[in-house]
């Protein structure tokens, strides 16, 4: 297969999947994530792979170049082979108030990602997809009403929420030097988070009503990236890493539709009731994002990270729902971790053909209620399978602890599993017999 | 040349199904967090109808399923008196001998067993006179008038057991009418035979005596001319029927509203009006809701063993409509607001959908007891002046309304 035919190949399946990654998903399936993911436009989600969640980091730091990086533009400069992936994350969140407490899973995709060396070691062009922030919540509440003083309707509410802002970005990476390397990634940046309610009765004087309204927008936002690489540092063979990534702020112009199935002369409807909103259209300011994060890898066979985060969520602002940034702050997610590579060591032993990772990290959250920050922290480990062909399967687990449950809020522990694919373009070449 | 292997194809099929299992998610919905998540619910408002005119329609009386006859002082809706108006048929088949005067006639009238008005104990008397002016039940309506003879050709009396078993009370038939409808039935043409008794032969007025206070209601359609010969005895059905009615002035106060099912006042309403006073369009159920004046009702004036039947609802007809006495008579079209503890209740909703998102019109729609099948009903409902807005006809809207976080 000629290389266009692959790129062809790879592009295609991108595509297709991304569509799916890009819409999430039928709001017919039910899904119920963090219910933190309710405020804002979504809970933010960041950009990184199975392989180096496990190690509670992003990656931008990463000399890795066993899986494409998603994390850090500059890092697509150094890529030696087209390579492909993508992952998917499932999470069960057990909630739990003062009150009640209450067990859901979730399981969404991640991010599709593809990247191409131009020019081999020198030049990387990048196309992925992926979500920057994701709402996906299903609740039911019971409610009552009177009808008169002595007669009271029950009704149940089941409020979904699922959608938010995805990227779709092309950009390439540049390798300045011999150990200096940047990176551009302009994205198309799509909205569509779709809130969905339905009341049922217990009166026959009331029929089901479902209602739903929709924010739709887009923008164009940018991102930019740095990565430095020496060896040879502190001992023969290591090699120290910095990296460094930028998401400029951007802002939405946002459009909310707000539509309720009705059945008008005697047809069910979907009537557009958008004039009862108090805004329909408006601004969505979202903001700016810097990471930094260091490696050292004082062999082949072992490499150490730690980076950080900060997110200037208290710059954010909504206007189609003002109240929400009264909760938003500005977030700061930090960890670290460690990889090992025992299959570096030509090692026969069956425990020595995987790769082994884990950390810890810390979330200070986006979140703030009263006085309480809606923080996380993670515990992580994983592990790598390698094939002949250079192309890898990572799984990783994580163990949060999210929230509080003081004033009312939620405290949610929640086990994560990401498995995410790495495939490169020598999987799909027979080797020639000699 | 590279070429795909096996393998690899295997690594591509992977590689899609693994995109489909993107598309898969599942889980239950929860219900922690009810509290946290920004929400509607639901929100009562009540917006009150500041105006109630009215009007009335000149009602069709004749070939309804019930008529009326009888008479009773209602000191709450006047002094009312009815009459019933009666042709048999004269239809005869070629085997059929001809009628002598010693034959027997009796019109046997199916009463309708429950339905009263006025004094369920007293014993009215009935008598049947000829009707001296051509009438035709299908356009007999209320403006009509007719005038009958002195000569009684019946007469009968209706108490707890006038009637049979069957719910038939019989009445004897003499004089004149039979007489003439003997030569008429005894004309050999057919066509001769039925245009005479058309042209010149005008039916029966059952007329209450003074005194029957009550109204009682009879089925013409179920009911029968019975001659009885020597040789056999054959029924005849009637051909058409109607009947008319007085009645004075009803007693009507500020604050209360009296409707009646034959129409002499109906309620006149332009709903757009209250549409434009809805909080929002997104609302689960509105209701027009008119309380009665049970108390005036209950109480003004009645004794013991008289009673007052009460519309088992009312209809509200969007309009406008140019025969509006036909429409609300036979036409059925309407929407229907049926009296529970006191109070008459349309469910608003779909008509106001209608009129928000389609195309009905609602700036003229008519509200009205319904006439059920000629028995005659009235009614009393709080207006818009009434001192307890409690009580007042308003229209009761449950919104959607999203609660701010």
């Amino acid at each position: 297969m000629s290389t266009t035919g692959k790129i062809f190949l790879i592009l295609v399946l991108t595509f297709v999947s991304g569509t799916a990654i890009g819409q999430v998903t039928d709001p017919s399936e039910s899904r119920s994530g963090s219910v933190y993911s309710a405020v804002g436009v979504g809970y933010p989600i960041d950009l990184t792979s199975a392989v180096f969640k496990s190690q509670g980091v992003f990656g931008i730091s990463s000399l890795n170049r066993e899986s494409s990086n998603i994390s850090n533009p500059a890092l697509w400069g150094r890529t030696l082979l087209t390579r492909a992936s993508t992952g998917i994350q499932f999470s069960s969140f057990s909630s739990k108030t003062d009150l009640s407490s209450e067990k859901n899973t979730n399981l969404e995709a991640n991010y599709l990602h593809a990247v191409f060396p131009l020019k081999r070691d020198r030049l990387g062009l990048s196309v992925g997809m992926f979500p920057i922030t994701r709402s996906n919540y299903s609740i039911v509440d019971l409610k009552s009403f009177n009808t008169s003083p002595t007669d009271t309707v029950y009704y149940t509410n089941e409020v979904r929420s699922f959608g938010g802002l995805n990227k779709f970005e092309v950009g390439i990476g540049f390798k300045l030097t011999k150990n200096i390397s940047i990176g551009y990634a302009p994205s198309f940046v799509f909205m569509n988070l779709e809130n969905s309610e339905k009341f049922r009765f217990s009166s026959t004087s009331f029929s089901t009503q479902t209602q739903k309204a929709t924010m739709t927008g887009n923008t164009l936002a940018h991102r930019f990236g740095l990565a430095i690489g020496y060896g040879g540092l502190l001992r023969k063979n290591d090699v120290i890493s910095i990296g460094a990534t930028l998401n400029l702020p951007f802002s939405i112009d946002a459009e909310e539709d707000f539509k309720s199935q009705k059945s008008v002369e005697g047809i069910g409807t979907e009537v557009d009731l958008s004039a009862d909103l108090a805004q329909s259209s408006g601004s969505i300011k979202m903001p700016l994002e810097a990471a930094v994060g260091l490696g050292y890898a004082p062999s082949a066979a072992v490499n150490f990270s730690a980076e950080g985060m900060l997110q200037k969520w208290g710059d954010f602002s909504n206007d189609l729902r003002p109240g929400d940034s009264a909760y938003l702050k500005d977030r700061i997610k930090f960890g670290g971790g460690i990889q090992f590579h025992p299959y570096k060591k030509n090692s026969n032993l069956i425990f020595s053909r995987f790769k082994y990772s884990a950390g810890v990290s810390y979330d200070t959250g986006h979140l703030r209620f009263d006085e309480d920050d809606i923080s996380t922290l993670w515990l992580n480990a994983g592990i790598g399978l390698l094939s002949r062909t250079a192309s890898s399967i990572d799984l990783s687990i994580q163990y949060g602890i999210r929230g509080t449950t003081n004033n009312n809020l939620i405290e949610e522990r929640i086990w994560s599993f990401g498995f995410s694919v790495n495939l490169t373009e020598s999987m799909f070449i027979r080797p020639k017999l000699r | 040349m590279n070429s795909i292997s096996k393998a690899a194809l295997t690594r591509r099929l992977a590689f899609s199904v693994f995109s489909i299992l993107l598309l898969i998610s599942c889980s239950d919905p929860a219900s922690v967090g009810g509290g946290f998540v920004e929400q509607s619910e639901v929100k009562v408002d009540t917006i009150y109808i500041n105006d109630l005119p009215t009007d009335n329609v000149d009602p069709y009386l004749g070939r309804l399923a019930y008529s009326a006859f009888g008479d009773f002082s209602d000191p709450l809706y006047g002094d009312i008196s009815s009459f019933a108006m009666v042709k048999p048929s004269i239809v005869k088949s070629e085997s059929s001998p001809d009628l002598a005067t010693s034959d027997t006639f009796k019109l046997r009238l199916n009463i309708h067993e429950t339905a009263r008005y006025g004094d369920t104990t007293s014993t009215g008397t009935y008598s049947i006179y000829r009707i001296n002016d051509l009438w035709r039940g299908s356009t007999y309506k209320k403006s009509n008038s007719i005038t009958w003879g002195s000569e009684v050709i019946g007469q009968f009396q209706m108490n707890s057991t006038s009637v049979d078993t069957a719910g038939f009370v019989e009445v004897p038939l003499s004089g004149s009418w039979v007489d003439d409808y003997i030569s008429y039935y005894n004309m050999d043409d057919d066509s001769a035979r039925s245009e005479a008794y058309r042209r010149n032969e005008f039916g029966l007025a059952i007329v209450p005596d003074a005194g029957s206070n009550k109204l009682v209601y009879t089925n013409f359609s179920s009911s029968r001319l019975r001659i009885i010969t020597s040789a056999d005895t054959s029924d005849k059905v009637i051909l058409d029927w109607a009947y008319d009615y007085d009645k004075g002035a009803d007693n009507q106060s500020d604050d209360h509203l009296n409707l009646f099912n034959t129409y002499e006042r109906f309620i006149t309403l332009n709903l757009e009006d209250i549409v434009a006073q809805l909080p929002n369009q997104n609302f689960l159920r509105a209701e027009l809701v008119f309380s009665e004046d049970t108390t005036l009702m209950k109480y003004t004036s009645l004794d013991a063993n008289e009673i007052r039947p009460r519309p088992s609802l009312y209809v509200l007809s969007p309009g406008p409509t140019e025969d509006k006495a036909y429409a609300f008579a036979f036409e059925g079209a309407g929407l229907s607001g049926p009296w529970s503890k006191g109070k008459y209740t349309f469910n608003l909703t779909a008509l106001f959908n209608a009129n928000l998102f389609g195309s009905t019109a609602l700036d003229e729609v008519y509200i009205y007891p319904f006439a059920s099948e000629g028995l005659m009903a009235y009614s009393s409902i709080y207006g818009v002046n009434v001192a307890d807005k409690a009580l007042a006809p308003k229209v009761i809207v449950y919104g959607l309304v999203k609660e701010t976080n």
